[in-house]
């Protein structure tokens, strides 16, 4: 299918974006968003998820493009595996295990994401109400094609070939944090 | 307030591109028992009540929607 084929809204409250990849245990579908840069020591990235039906990929990802160099840093939500992960130079890395999302009422889970753009380190992981240390973990960048400075935010969902999942997002916020 | 400091000056000048009253409320408004941490200045935020408009859309060779 398409970009932007079969686009809808599902209302719960102001509206969401459902993210629906086909599935056949390859399938990847990506919302993006290209915002303009801003010179921040640390970034933040809130967001509202749901899973309708698992299991799935998760991965919301900003990337921050300054004089050609890009620098990013991502959550990784397996509700294969029930774990979170952030990816550091070295790969993914598991930083909490034993997640389940899969219950019989559907939730929202609160995501904040942020990110030491002075020291290209990870900061902190919320996931719900726990706050995870992840400052130890030292971001990926590159050197990369993009001469256009800005921050993309990229939101990913992925399927395991199961089955039909759809992952909902209610809302994105992306805030300047103070060290 | 009027500052008194030429108009040509960095000082003070603003990193926010968009500065929104409430909004970390959003979550609140979900009706959540977990409370996010409520930090930062908000640069910038989405809550879809405009549809997927400003963002791109992409898939891979599968497929997938949005």
């Amino acid at each position: 299918m398409g970009a932007g084929k079969n686009m809808y809204i599902t209302l719960t409250g102001t509206g969401s974006l459902e993210l629906e990849p086909d599935y056949d245990g390859t399938d990847e579908v990506y919302a993006v968003k290209y915002l303009p840069y801003t010179d921040a020591d640390y970034l933040g990235l809130e967001l509202a998820v749901a899973f309708y039906s698992t299991p799935v990929d998760f991965i919301a990802t900003i990337y921050s493009v300054k004089s050609g160099i890009i620098k990013w840093g991502d959550i990784y939500v397996d509700t294969y595996s029930d774990k979170l992960a952030i990816h550091d130079i070295n790969g993914y890395e598991a930083i909490k295990t034993g997640i389940n999302v899969e219950g019989t009422a559907k939730q929202w889970y609160l995501i904040k994401l942020i990110l030491n753009m002075k020291e290209n380190k990870y900061h902190t992981v919320q996931w719900n109400d726990e706050v995870i240390d992840v400052s130890n973990y030292i971001m990926p960048s590159t050197t990369g094609l993009s001469n256009t400075d800005g921050i993309s935010i990229e939101l990913m969902a992925g399927d395991y070939g199961v089955g039909t999942e759809e992952v909902f997002v209610d809302y994105v916020i992306l805030t300047v944090e103070e060290g | 307030m009027v500052h008194t400091l030429p108009d040509y000056t960095a000082q003070y000048k603003t990193l926010m591109g968009i500065q929104s009253a409430d909004v970390y409320e959003a979550a609140a408004r979900l009706g959540s028992v977990d409370r996010i941490t409520r930090t930062g200045k908000v640069y910038w935020m989405d809550d879809f009540s405009n549809g997927i408009w400003g963002w791109i859309i992409s898939d891979s060779i599968g497929g997938g929607e949005a």
